[in-house]
């Protein structure tokens, strides 16, 4: 659930003071990655978003989704291994949009089945690109069998396009060696979290996305880093329990209250 | 020269699985990974802890190799320990260049007596399990012209010494080598839970996870699944 306050332009307004912050501050891939799929549900008419960056194989990873609900990030996963809007999207550097699933299951065989029962219809995938390099793709799934409208579809790539630039510009990145030591800790990062999502889940008796939202919340009301907090929960088992016991007047159950 | 992963993985699996002692293991993973990179040396260290001063060096491909292990050791500083402990690659194209001065003053003074003039580390890393670090070196200055290579083959290494862990607890042997695992979100939720269940290091976790799959003869990912879905929990007395 994501709170709505204001007119579209009062949240597109914040969402981009938000996304200036990340580039300004000690920038973090990461925290940046999920900023912005938050956003792009709370200000697109999409169910679920996910920023997916290229690793040393060639292989798109998810590194941040909209919410981490297994099922979701499973899909997204199925997605990376197996033909679909995403892959394509990566390896042509250009959009690719699939309305009504349904009629693309003979393009997209194993994904369409997958997506289709967790009740997504379309998909937007567009790519996370620069001139020549693409480092990844911004993913959008949604539940109706129609598009985007046009200005969303603007906005969604200027999203996608605000990251990109954040990546590949930050620190004068004269050398890809910076780029490359970033994305690599990026994605480590990302493996940190989802050992952090067991951990939270073991001893909190929660849910993975639960456990996320927990991480997330407790991260942001400390001003730490997700990366940061993770590494905390799976190194030191008392973190773990101090913020679990930081959560507890909130009941485990409790929504997300929105990007910001 | 494109690294075929899967060939490298089989073999830095040759050598976990034939090699008569341990200590062993570091210099002969070594020369496997000089054999697949354009640089001049390749090190290899096993950290024991956190900071510089827990570090023993495992293998080197030359005396050079060595030297700069040992320098970072006295120091606690250098491209390797800042490896280790932010997580990530660590690319230096000049070790003489004002960065490397700027970050590690001592060891860009020290390093230009070894006659190593780019240095490229890479730890061995599956999210918080930090095994170590490969790095390698060269008499040039200059970015590493196959860091893609290089990136794959630290994954590789790190999957062998991953190996070489779940065996110690388990003589069964797994089927294939499926170097996937690394990028199922479920493999890495399961061992946290696991850690978190057996109140064990996360790197425990993993050897426990994976020698289980060895001996139940089935996929980690669905073996992760179970303990994901609490299907499978894991106590002290078994693997669940």
């Amino acid at each position: 659930m994501m709170a709505h306050s204001g007119s579209p332009e009062t949240r597109l307004t914040a969402a981009f003071v938000e996304l200036a912050d990340n580039l300004v501050n000690d920038f973090d891939v990461l925290d940046l990655l999920h900023t912005l799929a938050r956003h792009c549900v709370a200000l697109l008419d999409t169910a679920a978003a996910g920023m997916l960056l290229v690793d040393e194989m060639g292989h798109l990873q998810l590194l941040a989704s909209s919410n981490e609900q297994a099922h979701l990030v499973e899909l997204f996963q199925i997605e990376t291994d197996e033909p679909s809007p995403c892959t394509d999207c990566f390896r042509t550097g250009r959009p690719v949009t699939a309305v009504d699933l349904a009629q693309h299951d003979a393009t997209w065989p194993g994904f369409v089945v997958e997506a289709q029962r967790r009740g997504f219809h379309t998909v937007h995938a567009l790519p996370m690109r620069l001139r020549t390099e693409t480092i990844g793709a911004l993913n959008l799934f949604r539940t109706e069998p129609t598009s985007l409208d046009d200005d969303d579809l603007v906005l969604a790539q200027a999203l996608a396009d605000v990251a990109t630039i954040a990546i590949l510009q930050h620190r004068a990145l004269a050398r890809r060696d910076v780029l490359i030591e970033q994305l690599q800790g990026a994605l480590n990062s990302r493996v940190v979290i989802e050992q952090a999502k067991g951990v939270l889940a073991d001893r909190g008796h929660l849910d993975v996305d639960t456990s996320f939202n927990l991480l997330r919340r407790y991260a942001r009301g400390h001003h730490e880093r997700l990366s940061g907090v993770a590494w905390q929960i799976v190194t030191d088992r008392r973190r773990a329990d101090d913020i679990l016991r930081w959560a507890e007047p909130a009941s485990p159950s409790q929504p997300d209250d929105g990007p910001t | 020269m494109a690294v075929d992963r899967t060939r490298l993985a089989a073999g830095l699996a040759a050598i976990v699985a034939d090699v008569p002692g341990q200590e062993e293991l570091p210099d002969r993973l070594c020369q496997a990974c000089l054999a697949a990179l354009p640089v001049d040396g390749v090190g290899l260290s096993l950290m024991t802890g956190e900071h510089a001063g827990a570090r023993m060096l495992l293998g080197a491909t030359d005396e050079v190799g060595q030297q700069i292990e040992e320098l970072q050791f006295s120091l606690g500083e250098g491209p390797c320990v800042t490896a280790f402990s932010e997580a990530r690659p660590v690319l230096v194209p000049d070790v003489k260049g004002d960065e490397a001065r700027r970050h590690w003053p001592a060891f860009a003074e020290q390093v230009v007596f070894t006659g190593v003039r780019s240095l490229f580390a890479f730890p061995l890393q599956v999210g918080a399990i930090g095994i170590g670090v490969l790095d390698c070196h060269s008499s040039q200055p200059g970015s590493l012209s196959e860091i893609t290579e290089a990136l794959v083959v630290a994954t590789a290494v790190t999957s062998a010494l991953l190996d070489y862990q779940a065996r110690i607890l388990t003589s069964a042997q797994p089927e294939l080598i499926d170097l996937s695992w690394r990028d199922h979100a479920t493999v890495h939720q399961a061992t946290g839970m696991i850690s978190s269940q057996l109140n064990v290091p996360t790197d425990t976790a993993l050897a426990r996870l994976r020698a289980h799959t060895f001996r139940a003869g089935r996929p980690l990912k669905e073996v992760a699944a179970d303990v994901m879905s609490r299907r499978l929990r894991f106590t002290d007395e078994d693997e669940g």
